[in-house]
């Protein structure tokens, strides 16, 4: 009786040491873009509210970004034109390019930064933290640009500093010493290549690797994200840490608390797969995210079921309650006729966005148009304005006469209408990317159904280590950030 | 008389080559068609969201996958030509046995999709139809007589 209580003491103290070994301790964040001009402040935005929150998690987080603390410019931001208007605007609207005008440099101010994203500098850090962490659990943090692979999807890859990449591929040979398990949050465009990390072999990705790997991204290889659209400027940048992050903080970016609580089985704690959900469910924005598990039920079917028509009844599970929700949401009536409305409503927003881009595209036309006819006009008066790296120009300058001449514009009928343009064009962009994420909300629910059907194929027709495979990744999606 | 032997082998065995070499996008056509017409067709998604050439490749392994059953699809066709061309009366229905094909092929390989029987059966009919064609054309080539 006293040996059986040790065997039982000793079993309960190693399988303690075990977890202890294993959990999650430390975070790698990496971020930035990969030169000043693509190297956004919202990222850095992002970059800083990531670590706060893991930190707050009790997480040791190791963090490049850009150049590192090198003396620099490294990032920019957008200033409003409406409260901070430069005397030289009139002219930067005529001559010159008006979102540069509206731009500003500095550098980055992200606390505790280890280094740069520099590949050279990054690649033997990353090798020395996977190995140092071998036997931990690691979770990867991603905020930065990406590129698309016209090969295999793991050859997309992370846009680093001084315009170096690294590949999902290049990625997946660093994490060859890992023996625990290794997690991914990827939010850049065509990040959903990195989803073959997740296998034995990142090229054919058909077999799972032999330690736990598993990610989020926010879309597929094919596709860019939000964060690369047109929105990057914007205040209400909405990418997928924004959503992510939010769930697993309970706060949105501003501080607010979220609309309601990400953790859908009630044990009191949201897990990565939880925060995904609750992403696909609340993002309202350009991205079709998608988790390594999903990216296996896309790859999944087998040749004989690949083509068949899907039948009209949802099965019951996670994916087809989120599909519901959805629709209730966007006004999809659930009746016989959903599927055929989904494509009704998903055909009309994208003709929507096609008449609003052919309006720009006008738009666009009758701006440079009348910008050349202001330039001729104004140079005809000041040929100085030709060259602004002159000596004349800088004279110009010195002697305030460049504000006159922008005073002077100002006041000319032509230049109103120039303004009144481009503030159309502005306003065209904004309704353009609304109406992309509207279209995006209908495709998320066709792509949900989808999921729903293949889950349910899954379990009928998988074979025991296709079904063991999906299982392996939803138990690594379904962890906490800590344990 | 040897002769006519020789021709007429030699149009069963391209039946049986046209037949089994259109029964894989003869299937991805009619089952493509009938997703598109019940509105879920994952096919426009992947148009507009994968490249082209991944859609190629699910296609390609999808044809060499199914090359069993697309010979034998085409044995079918064979035999289908040999049971009901000889008679006028039989000629008529001649291809009939393609759909009956795709119909016991999706009872007892896919009983649980239910999509199967109706994507099943058009490849047959369409392939019915195709084999009605090929005959037409190139029939009177091979025969004297019917």
């Amino acid at each position: 009786m006293r040996k059986s209580l040790m065997l039982c003491g000793a079993t309960a103290l190693s399988l303690s040491l075990l977890t202890l070994n294993s959990r999650a301790s430390e975070a790698l964040l990496i971020g930035g873009g990969y030169n000043l001009q693509g190297s956004q402040g919202q990222i850095e935005l992002n970059v800083k509210w990531v670590q706060d929150i893991l930190k707050a998690q009790g997480l040791r987080v190791d963090t490049y970004f850009t150049d590192g603390s090198e003396a620099g410019l490294d990032v920019h931001y957008m200033v409003n034109p409406g409260t901070d208007t430069s005397p030289l605007a009139p002219l930067a609207r005529v001559f010159g390019d008006w979102t540069l005008e509206n731009r500003r440099y500095r550098e980055n101010e992200v606390d505790d930064v280890l280094g740069s994203t520099r590949r050279g500098e990054l690649e033997p850090r990353l090798r020395e933290i996977f190995e140092r962490t071998a036997d931990e659990e690691l979770l990867l943090v991603y905020n930065g640009h990406g590129s698309q692979s016209y090969s295999t999807p793991d050859q997309v890859t992370m846009n680093l500093w001084d315009d170096t990449t690294l590949t999902a591929s290049e990625l997946h040979e660093l994490l060859e010493p890992r023996r625990s398990a290794f997690r991914f949050v990827f939010t850049q465009c065509y990040s959903g290549g990195f989803h073959r990390l997740a296998y034995a072999d990142s090229s054919q990705g058909s077999e799972l690797s032999e330690t736990p790997r598993c990610g989020f991204t926010a879309e597929s290889a094919y596709r860019l994200a939000e964060g690369c659209s047109a929105s990057i400027d914007s205040d209400d940048y909405r990418d997928y840490t924004t959503f992510f992050f939010a769930a697993l903080s309970g706060q949105e970016r501003g501080g607010d608390i979220i609309s309601r609580d990400p953790d859908r089985n009630e044990d009191g704690m949201t897990t990565l797969r939880e925060a995904h959900l609750f992403t696909l469910e609340e993002a309202y924005s350009t991205d079709l995210s998608r988790s390594t598990s999903e990216d296996y039920l896309d790859q999944w079917q087998p040749w004989y079921l690949r083509w068949l028509p899907t039948p009209a009844y949802l099965p019951d599970n996670d994916y087809a309650d989120l599909f519901r929700n959805l629709a209730v949401r966007h006004d999809v009536a659930l009746n016989g006729k959903t599927r055929r409305n989904l494509r009704l409503a998903l055909e009309e927003a994208e003709q929507a966005v096609q008449t609003l881009a052919n309006e720009q595209q006008s738009v666009e036309q009758q701006i440079q148009e009348l910008q050349y006819r202001l330039q001729y006009g104004l140079i005809s008066q000041w040929p100085e304005l030709m060259g602004p790296y002159t000596g004349a120009y800088q004279s110009m300058s010195a002697s305030g006469q460049l504000q006159e001449i922008a005073r002077q514009t100002e006041n000319l009928p032509e230049y109103e209408q120039l303004v009144q343009l481009q503030d159309q064009s502005a306003s065209l962009d904004q309704d353009m990317l609304d109406r992309e994420r509207l279209a995006t909300q209908y495709q998320k629910m066709i792509r949900l159904r989808r999921l729903a059907q293949l889950r349910q194929q899954l379990e009928e027709h998988g074979s025991a280590q296709q079904q063991a495979d999906y299982q392996s990744l939803l138990s690594c999606e379904e962890a906490p950030l800590t344990r | 008389m040897t002769v006519h032997r020789r021709t007429a082998w030699l149009y069963l065995l391209l039946l049986l080559i046209f037949i089994s070499l259109l029964a894989w996008p003869t299937f991805v056509l009619s089952s493509s068609v009938l997703s598109y017409i019940t509105s879920d067709a994952w096919q426009l998604e992947a148009w507009s969201q994968v490249p082209k050439r991944v859609l190629l490749q699910q296609f390609i392994h999808g044809y060499q996958q199914s090359l069993m059953i697309a010979g034998a699809a085409g044995v079918v066709a064979v035999l289908d030509y040999l049971l009901m061309s000889r008679l006028r009366i039989t000629w008529w229905f001649s291809g009939i046995l393609l759909p009956l094909a795709g119909l016991a092929l999706a009872i007892t390989l896919l009983p649980s999709v239910p999509a199967a029987i109706p994507a099943l059966v058009s490849t047959g009919l369409l392939l019915a139809v195709a084999y009605r064609l090929f005959d037409l054309l190139f029939g009177r080539f091979f025969r004297r007589t019917r």
